[in-house]
């Protein structure tokens, strides 16, 4: 993993804090109404990368207090900055924590969804999060991570993975975000008896962070 | 085993709220303390759930503070946790992330809250006991969905109700009835409130001599002839969910509270049972939890179905999720396993089995006991006297200072719950509740106070 690829520290990164506080004089209780961490456009993210700008708001009834910590991942390394906002009132405290990933400009992820069967074809759909991804990450590459044939849907194209798990870049600049279609046909094996099928479906992509 | 039954003179029941045994108890093979015990393993990748194309792994807590969340727990919630395949008809218990994130409307993040787990450092009274005495890794909460229906089946063997509700319980029969009817000599001890105030046919118990403060446990234990001592003892933290005044404060581990007063409270009480000897002898401690309380767990529950007794009964085709659950007792190996299909009913068959023989709590208890739910008994194996160990005296630090505001109207309808209950015996029963619960009316004075402005 290269580490230069990484900010050096929190403080390299800018932060904007727009504080809208709230305050009801009957209300004894800390709220926190929302606690949103955006990208410059508003879209709301739990991964970044290096040069990213950062916006923290929030809407609360208490005093606010938010804390900062940077810590690498105890499985995978990864970088997350972690901010807790503490918000008190009335001798109580409310929190909330958003853990924002920091990704190298070029990184790896996997989409995984259940499957379900329509006819003889195993089928595994779902939106792939926007409100972590952001809208900032394109696909470089998709790999096959199922060990079937799989024909993968996604942003108006659609592809063939074989279970060799070779690179394909069909999906080349489309976003990691948005929905995303895999189908798989059911082996002889499989039709005779259905607790062979899998749970779920799998494909890894190669991915790219691109400033829009 | 006859022969162990015969010695078992004391069973005290602990019940702590909405904690997963993997969250609270799957470091005992992670931490390789126990390798026999089913819980979390390296790599946590391989304890996961999907989310919308993300995987949200299985990770250990960095500290114990109140979290952001309650976490879902409702009956429809569970549904969504225990997530059947649609091809393969299992649970894959990979929906507690999904139902989190539908909950709260935050996407998730990747320590995503229900899978976070405990490290033994966390939890250091119920790991020692899990450690020293036997640890049961098959029990389930005995349906799918929230604290009410669940400790109705605890306390029952039955429930009118599928989930929560924000009023007071119906209940046809309890534990109490069946006690005093078979004989057996009971006591509560409550720190706080009492659970069972929510439900009113019991109010003829909570306001008699059965019904003791917590406070007065230790010395109970130590000073009371055998002959008078209860041989059932049920004892209850103070819900984090009922009415506190003053210095109480919550430590019935429901979240979002932090987890140290309710381990401070474990000791407490283990402490004061193995302080006479020879009472210790006769002991079996058992610490379980009402639910799961949308915390992830590992393994899915079988598929054992439940109807409930209300006029539009309703199904549930399974157990719930796991609890964690501990027998502490003489009569179990140190540091043992016990791997037998346990639910909350499988207390009430080993109750009636040492009590009452033939004589069940409620016909549920033994139609479930024929689906191969089976009873405490089971773990019982061990006729070698040993000395139980005292706890861990290591300071328990929690970092948040934790308790509802009186001042607040309750949210959740469990605590709507309890204020209705609060309410309904400070009116109908002033002088019992004056004597009992005298705290209950600086708690109204001061609630319409600040309601009222």
């Amino acid at each position: 993993m290269d580490r230069n690829k990484y900010p050096a520290s929190p403080l390299s990164w800018t932060f904007f804090f727009f504080v809208s506080i709230a305050f009801f004089p009957g209300a004894c209780k800390p709220v926190i109404k929302s606690f949103k961490v955006t990208t410059h456009d508003t879209t709301e993210t739990r991964k970044i990368t290096a040069d990213d700008t950062l916006k923290v708001n929030w809407d609360i009834k208490g005093k606010p207090t938010l804390l900062v910590n940077e810590r690498a991942s105890t499985d995978s390394g990864v970088r997350i900055l972690e901010m807790k906002l503490v918000v008190e009132k009335g001798g109580k405290e409310a929190n909330q924590v958003v853990q924002v990933e920091l990704l190298p400009k070029n990184s790896t992820t996997s989409i995984t969804f259940p499957t379900k069967l329509r006819g003889d074809t195993l089928v595994a759909d779902d939106h792939k999060n926007s409100g972590v991804w952001g809208d900032r990450f394109e696909i470089l590459s998709v790999s096959n991570a199922s060990n079937r044939l799989l024909t993968v849907t996604h942003a108006n194209r659609t592809a063939l993975l074989d279970q060799s798990g070779t690179a394909s870049n069909a999906f080349d600049g489309t976003p990691v975000e948005g929905r995303w279609i895999f189908m798989s046909l059911l082996t002889p094996a499989e039709i005779a008896d259905h607790s062979l099928l899998p749970e779920r479906l799998q494909i890894n992509t190669t991915i790219i962070y691109k400033r829009r | 085993m006859a022969n162990i039954l015969d010695k078992v003179k004391t069973v005290v029941l602990l019940m702590f709220e909405n904690r997963s045994f993997d969250h609270m108890l799957g470091h005992l093979s992670f931490e390789k303390l126990n390798d026999q015990v089913d819980g979390l393993k390296a790599p946590l990748s391989d304890f996961n759930n999907i989310y919308q194309g993300d995987t949200y792994n299985a990770y250990a807590m960095t500290g114990d503070t109140q979290l952001s969340f309650d976490l879902p727990h409702e009956f429809d919630e569970v549904n969504a946790q225990l997530a059947k395949s649609e091809v393969s008809g299992r649970f894959t218990m990979s929906g507690f992330v999904e139902s989190y994130a539908d909950k709260t409307e935050v996407p998730p993040n990747r320590d995503a809250q229900p899978m976070g787990f405990f490290n033994s450092a966390q939890v250091p009274i119920s790991s020692f006991l899990a450690g020293t005495f036997c640890t049961c890794d098959r029990w389930f909460a005995p349906i799918p969905t929230s604290t009410q229906p669940n400790r109705s089946m605890a306390f029952s063997g039955d429930t009118h109700h599928h989930n929560t509700i924000s009023s007071l319980i119906n209940i046809d029969h309890s534990i109490f009835d069946w006690m005093t009817n078979v004989g057996i000599r009971w006591r509560v001890y409550h720190d706080g409130l009492s659970y069972f105030i929510l439900y009113p046919k019991l109010w003829k118990y909570i306001f008699g001599e059965n019904f003791r403060r917590y406070e007065d446990l230790a010395s109970d234990i130590l000073n009371e002839p055998e002959e008078t001592a209860p041989q059932v003892i049920i004892v209850e933290p103070s819900y984090n969910e009922s009415p506190h005044i003053g210095s109480d404060r919550p430590n019935d581990n429901h979240a979002p509270l932090a987890i140290g007063w309710g381990e401070e409270f474990l000791r407490n009480t283990y402490r004061a049972l193995i302080a006479n000897d020879k009472k210790w002898e006769g002991t079996v401690m058992i610490t379980y939890y009402d639910e799961h309380g949308g915390f992830y767990d590992h393994v899915p529950p079988p598929g054992i179905s439940y109807e409930t007794k209300s006029d539009l009964p309703h199904v549930f085709e399974s157990l719930g999720p796991r609890i964690p659950a501990i027998i502490a007792s003489p009569f179990v190996k140190p540091g043992s396993v016990c791997h037998s299909l346990f639910d909350h009913t499988s207390v009430l068959h080993f109750l009636s089995e040492k009590f009452a023989p033939g004589n069940p709590v409620s016909e549920t208890v033994n139609e479930r006991n024929a689906k191969g739910i089976a009873s405490i008994t089971e773990a019982l194996n061990n006729e070698v006297p040993w000395t139980p160990p005292p706890p861990p005296a290591t300071p328990i630090n929690v970092q948040t200072a934790l308790g509802r505001s009186i001042q607040t109207a309750p949210e959740s309808d469990i605590a709507q719950s309890f204020e209705t209950a609060a309410n309904e015996i400070i009116q109908q029963r002033p002088d019992d509740t004056k004597r009992v619960y005298p705290e209950l009316f600086l708690w109204k004075e001061a609630v319409a106070k600040t309601r009222n402005g």
